[in-house]
């Protein structure tokens, strides 16, 4: 058993027997409102690792409380089905909120969430009818098991209870954070475009860690209201959200464990900072701020630094790495991509004008032209990115024009960028892996039980993405982080990762710009490996090298029209394209 | 800097050493410990100030005459930051780990509310010093049966105030109160007592805590032709409001009730002129010591609070800190053990004489107290009238 | 009615001035910088308290302890960013939030400890007798105020835009390798401008502080003004954090006068969540400057 697994009893083992070892109920309660901050802070972490920071997070605490004591004391509901329900109330409101919210990215988003806060705060405060307003609705009926009598009495059952509500916390974040999905959410903060062209949605995604996160700080909220059994509208005000950020960020963001050591340390700091009498806040004020500078990633990052002992075995691939499914197995109607009559204007100008342009199956087709020809206009507008102002876009017979990029990337139509696009924090393998989302076929609830569908499936992505990284040549690099790649090995990961969604066709923009003749070389060997496993590719190049080389046809650009067709032959002798390329003249070196 | 990683790491390990330990107790068997929690940091942090100082200043001179059954008492402090479940962590500290057998506080009456359930588990009383809620007292409320409450609730500052508002002639009523329990459940009493003296209230309008600029309120109220304004807030808003109003050419009467500020605050915070003419109910007057209910304790208690350099405006605030260290320390006496059942009992029986005037509990843990109408006359501190306490437990009664 | 009307708008103008105020230095800070400054309240607070300090308790002339408070918030923005922020300009953006809200609580709290909780008049050199327009009353400390922030604001902007040491910091937070390139001394760019953003906060907390009062715990409201002041008129904007914070004036003015006092903040955050919900980079913002 790996010493992770041992010391994960040990703690587990420990806290199930602590109330028992004569802590006394101080403690206790620390350790249970440790343990509320703990489903808060692990909610607001797994929102965070799609890059969305929710700085409102204490309203769906606070509405989770408030529906959860209301009803109870309206309705004489026992709590063991009112905090369920608190639970799915704070939920709903979240997914409300997310619906209007979560177009906005960034700083944006933060503030509105501020302000959805503090409009919560005050509808709290102002509602007398519903709430009571500022004075508090008290004599909210202790927890109990479905009838008074029933009832949780000391402070050991609600201990136990929280154990329970942070267990199931701690493996529902886990199993997200450690499965396709994370690696869904981590994509979409790294780089969005990216993850959309790989078929991950952004706003789904981040969508499901908004509403977990907002069912967990219900359940915190409904736990609370029976635990301390007396409500009042500062449950809405915003230092609670700045506690649950601290705990987050300085115990760890992005991890599992974080938001845990987070929430324990500073629920005890505070309170063990109490023996500093009138310094206390300035003291915690410092020691945050020591935390902050010197371990700005967070304590379990260097505490795992601390424990680890030596690299991380690799992992062992199960297959040859040799083989790996192309998209293109079925026979599919031809041309594999056809654009009519396609045209995009940004203001007076046209930058593509009436474009007509088929791909056949198993085609390698060129589109060249001079800078501002609208190449990566019309790349755009293949891959969603760009709505044409006129003319359609077919897919394999199916009309994609103007929908959203992973939509079209799960049809089976990826791209690779024309600058280097990766997810730049990962490790490379990880970079492949979370490009083969669209292939994963097990459910949300595969993902959360564990099942062993889902473990196989997962175990066959993984080969996928090493087989995948064979092919390219980076298998060496498996491990490392994807910024610490040089350039030209880097090319090769964004084509990985283009490869992974398991695409029929594969659109490259300016695959070999800034690569060396030998790059080149092996780029143009890829290609044509990458045909052969029955892709159909449309590329855009100015390395005149690597067009003649490879491609069956060319397609030429110039001001946004088409000005001429045909093999890569037919198209050096053609007199428009020569005066297009006028000035030049070594483009059209002979290969 | 890795050096810095492992001071801080040290730092922490050491703070859950200190968890393994236990925080460092004075264990020694002499002092009787009382535990008080006040807002300390915050934006109320003045008044848990103020109050804690009061408390202090009676700490002392309880032990400078000997202490309680021959121990000195001492206050074990803790801050809530004007927030409810802060109170509650507070109050577990101090009910398991300090072992205290007395609570005063918390101020607030949402953060007094917060600890009054676990209080009651573990059977400690807490005297109550400011909190005006009438849910505090009552019995349907859980943990009322621990609760010894000096401070008034709005309910007695309307009646102790009743007799006087006929003569006030106010008629068109504006009130401008604060959004909290104080200021709604004011409203509520006190619009009560306006309404069966003839008077019509023009408008209610709540401000935040943390408001400064009130001429949205004030230029409604002056539309609606009010002659009158009646204020709920503390003593840095009132003023705030008194001199918006003269900038807003509003030259009303103004009554100012809850007992945090008085016409020496105003006059500070505001100016002279702005206060001029302003009445204020309150439930102490330093400049009479005959008017407290033990005028030698009055008189120690101003000197005091003059030799320690505290702020003068928050004098009338301090008194409740004042008289809850008091009360507890009688309490004590009469019981003569320092346990939380002797003193509980002892506290329901209590009678005694504080700056709040006669001290005593009815059956519900609520003390009446003096009710002192205050003006600024001249620019200085003058009194309009006063019920004493006694007279309050009459005028309850006949209700 | 209309006379009400008037003075609900005119009420409102002069709140809006001070919110303005408010988020005049947040929105080179946050705007321009990209650091969530949560202790943006407190560096308002400090030019209060340094104001306080100097006229009140040390007898120094009104407006030149104005300008000294002002220089001195600017040091303490300088000695912050220089010591603090610069160590952690490379990491994502919550790092450096976390380090201010930690120095939000530090400063705050250590202003209980040096001066008291215990709430401040500063007793400034205007008269307090209104100045009247028929029946709009308006009274001078609040004009002075507004008409400082105006000129700030005004200031501000042409120093942005016009100045060569504007222009390298315009440079170094678009483009900061760029701008080492050409020369530019990016550290003490980023030191400059994290000390005026904090310079204009203390010019705001030293006005408003006359105004109103002086108490450790006033920034958080100015805060929460300040961001909501910059959302509206867009990151880094200058004349749209005046727009913005006359428009959030107005509406909590007429708000309160008449719909109804206890939900006015609401109000302005209502809108402001409107707003950015039918358009994403706030009134004046520039489509695409999300991060």
């Amino acid at each position: 058993m790996s010493s992770k697994a041992l010391l994960g009893i040990v703690a587990a083992a420990l806290l199930l027997v602590l109330p028992l070892l004569g802590v006394d109920d101080y403690y206790l309660h620390l350790l249970i409102m440790g343990g509320i901050f703990f489903l808060l802070s692990a909610g607001m972490n797994l929102l965070l690792a799609a890059g969305q920071l929710n700085l409102g997070h204490t309203a769906f605490f606070g509405i989770g409380a408030y529906a959860s004591g209301l009803l109870s004391l309206r309705f004489d509901l026992s709590p063991v089905f009112t905090l369920p329900a608190a639970a799915l109330v704070s939920g709903l409101v979240g997914w409300l909120l997310g619906m209007v919210t979560l177009r906005l990215r960034g700083a944006y988003f933060v503030l509105v969430t501020i302000g959805f806060a503090e409009v919560i705060r005050l509808v709290a405060t102002n509602w007398m009818d519903l709430t009571q307003g500022p004075l508090g609705l008290a004599g909210v009926p202790p927890f109990n098991l479905g009838a008074e009598r029933f009832a949780l009495a000391g402070k050991r059952d609600y201990y136990y209870l929280m154990v329970l509500l942070a267990g199931a916390t701690l493996w529902v974040t886990a199993r997200l954070l450690r499965s396709r999905v994370g690696r869904a959410l981590r994509a979409v903060r790294e780089n969005e475009s990216l993850a959309e062209s790989s078929g991950i949605s952004a706003y789904h995604h981040t969508m499901l860690a908004m509403v977990v996160s907002c069912l967990l700080a219900g359940a915190a909220g409904g736990f609370y209201a029976h635990y301390i059994t007396f409500l009042s509208p500062e449950l809405f005000g915003f230092q609670n959200t700045v506690t649950m950020a601290v705990m987050v960020v300085a115990g760890g963001q992005g991890t599992v464990l974080g938001p845990a050591v987070g929430a324990l340390v500073f629920t005890f700091v505070p309170e063990l900072l109490r023996m500093a009498a009138f310094y206390r806040m300035l003291l915690y004020g410092v020691i945050l701020l020591l935390v902050v500078m010197f371990m700005p990633q967070g304590l379990v990052f260097y505490l795992r630094r601390l424990l680890a002992s030596g690299t991380p075995a690799p992992g062992e691939p199960t297959s040859d790495g040799a083989a790996f499914e192309a998209g293109a197995a079925a026979p599919a109607p031809d041309p594999a991509l056809s654009l009519r009559d396609v045209t995009v204007r940004f203001g007076g100008l046209a930058a593509v004008e009436g474009l007509d342009l088929d791909l056949a199956r198993g085609e390698i087709l060129a589109l060249i032209g001079p800078n501002g020809a609208g190449k990566s206009t019309a790349f755009n507008v293949v891959t969603g990115f760009q709505p044409p102002d006129a003319g359609r876009v077919h897919f394999v017979g199916a009309d994609i024009t103007a929908e959203p990029p992973y939509r079209i990337a799960e049809r089976g139509l990826v791209r690779m960028f024309q600058r280097t696009s990766l997810f730049p924090d990962a490790a490379v393998l990880d970079n492949v892996l979370t490009a083969c989302h669209r292939l994963a076929r097990t459910g949300l609830l595969d993902v959360l039980l564990m099942t062993r569908l889902h473990r196989i499936e997962e175990q066959r992505l993984e080969d996928r993405a090493r087989a995948i990284l064979a092919f390219v040549g980076l298998s060496h690099k498996g491990d490392e982080l994807a910024r610490s790649l040089s350039c030209g090995e880097q090319r090769l990961l964004g084509l990985a990762i283009a490869l992974a969604p398991a695409p029929s066709v594969l659109l490259l923009d300016e695959p070999a710009a800034g690569l060396n003749a030998v790059e080149t070389g092996r780029l143009m060997r890829l290609i044509e490996g990458i045909r052969a496993r029955g892709l159909s590719i449309l590329l855009v190049e100015h390395d005149m090298k690597l067009v003649m080389g490879v491609c069956d046809r060319v397609v030429v650009l110039n001001y946004g029209v088409k000005i001429a067709e045909g093999t890569p032959a037919e198209i050096q002798r053609h007199a428009e394209v020569i005066r297009a390329y006028l000035g030049s003249g070594d483009a059209l070196a002979r290969p | 800097m890795k050096i810095f990683r492992v001071i801080t790491l040290a730092a922490l390990s050491a703070f859950a050493g200190v968890l393994a330990i236990g925080a460092p107790q004075a264990q020694t068997k002499t002092p009787i410990k009382v535990g008080l929690i006040q807002p300390l940091s915050g934006p109320v942090a003045a008044s848990g100030s103020y109050i804690t100082n009061g408390a202090r200043i009676a700490t002392d001179r309880v032990n400078a005459k000997g202490g309680v059954l021959g121990r000195p008492l001492e206050l074990v402090i803790e801050d809530n930051k004007s927030d409810p479940a802060e109170t509650r962590n507070a109050a577990e500290k101090l009910i398991v780990r300090d072992k205290v057998p007395v609570i005063i506080g918390a101020w607030g009456s949402s953060m007094t509310l917060a600890m009054m359930p676990l209080a009651a588990q573990h059977g400690i009383p807490i005297v109550v010093e400011t909190s005006s809620s009438g849910k505090i007292t009552d019995p349907k409320t859980p943990g009322q049966k621990v609760v010894s409450r000096i401070s008034p609730t709005s309910e007695l500052e309307a009646v102790g105030a009743g007799a006087l508002i006929p003569k006030l002639g106010m008629k068109k009523i504006g009130y401008m109160a604060v959004n909290t329990d104080w200021g709604r459940g004011a409203v509520a009493a006190f619009g009560e007592a306006f309404k069966k003296n003839g008077a019509t209230i023009e408008g209610v309008e709540y401000v935040g805590q943390a408001d400064t600029d009130f001429y949205a309120q004030l230029t409604k109220f002056k539309a609606a032709g009010v002659d009158s304004i009646v204020i709920t807030d503390d003593a840095p808003k009132t003023a705030k409001m008194l001199q918006q109003m003269k900038e807003l050419g509003l030259n009303v009467k103004v009554l100012v009730t809850g007992g945090s500020a008085w016409p020496d605050s105003i006059i500070q915070l505001a100016g002279p002129k702005a206060a001029e003419g302003a009445m204020f109910i309150n439930f102490y007057n330093p400049y009479d010591h005959a008017m407290a209910g033990d005028p030698d304790a009055s008189k120690a208690y101003v000197k005091e609070w003059k030799k320690r350099n505290l702020p003068w405006i928050g004098i009338v605030e301090g008194m409740r800190g004042f008289d809850a260290v008091n009360v507890v320390a009688k309490a004590i006496e009469a019981a003569k053990e320092p346990t939380a059942p002797k003193i509980m009992a002892a506290l329901k029986r209590i009678e005694m004489r504080g700056l709040y005037g006669l001290i005593k509990f009815d059956q519900n843990g609520q003390s009446y107290c003096n009710i002192i109408v205050a003006q600024v006359k001249d620019g200085k501190y003058g009194v309009v009238a006063m019920t004493p306490s006694s007279k309050l437990w009459e005028m309850s009664a006949a209700k | 009615m209309l006379a009400e009307l008037v003075q609900h708008v005119v009420n409102g103008l002069i709140l809006g001035g001070g919110y303005a105020l408010m988020g005049m230095g947040l929105t080179l800070i946050f705007g321009i910088m990209r650091v969530v400054n949560f202790a943006h309240g407190e560096l308002f607070m400090l030019g209060a308290f340094f104001l306080y300090t100097l006229f009140s308790l040390g007898g120094v002339n009104f407006f030149a302890a104005c300008l000294l408070a002002v220089a001195g918030v600017a040091l303490v923005g300088a000695i912050v960013e220089r010591l603090i922020l610069r160590r952690l300009r490379d990491q994502p953006i919550e790092i450096p939030m976390l380090a201010m809200v930690a120095l939000s609580v530090i400063f705050q709290n250590a202003a209980i400890l040096l001066w008291d909780p215990s709430p401040k008049t500063v007793r400034h050199p205007f008269s307090p007798v209104p100045l009247t327009f028929g029946p709009i009353h308006v009274v001078a400390i609040r004009v002075f105020a507004g008409a400082v922030a105006v000129a700030l604001i005004v200031g501000a902007h042409l120093f942005i835009q016009r100045t060569r040491l504007g222009r390298a910091m315009r440079a170094t937070f678009q483009d900061t390798d760029m701008a080492r390139l050409t020369g530019v001394d990016v550290d003490r760019i980023y030191m400059f401008t994290f000390g005026f953003g904090a310079a204009l906060a203390g010019a705001s907390g030293a006005l408003l502080g006359a105004v109103f009062w002086v108490y450790p715990a006033m920034g958080d409201l100015a805060a929460l003004k300040s961001f909501a002041v910059v959302i509206m008129g867009g990151l880094g904007n200058f004349p749209g954090a005046i727009v913005g914070g006359l428009l959030l004036g107005v509406a909590e003015s007429l708000g309160a006068g008449y719909i109804s006092s206890g939900y006015k903040d609401a109000i302005g955050f209502v809108l402001i969540i409107l707003l950015l919900v039918w358009r994403p980079q706030g009134l004046f913002g520039k489509k695409g400057l999300s991060r």
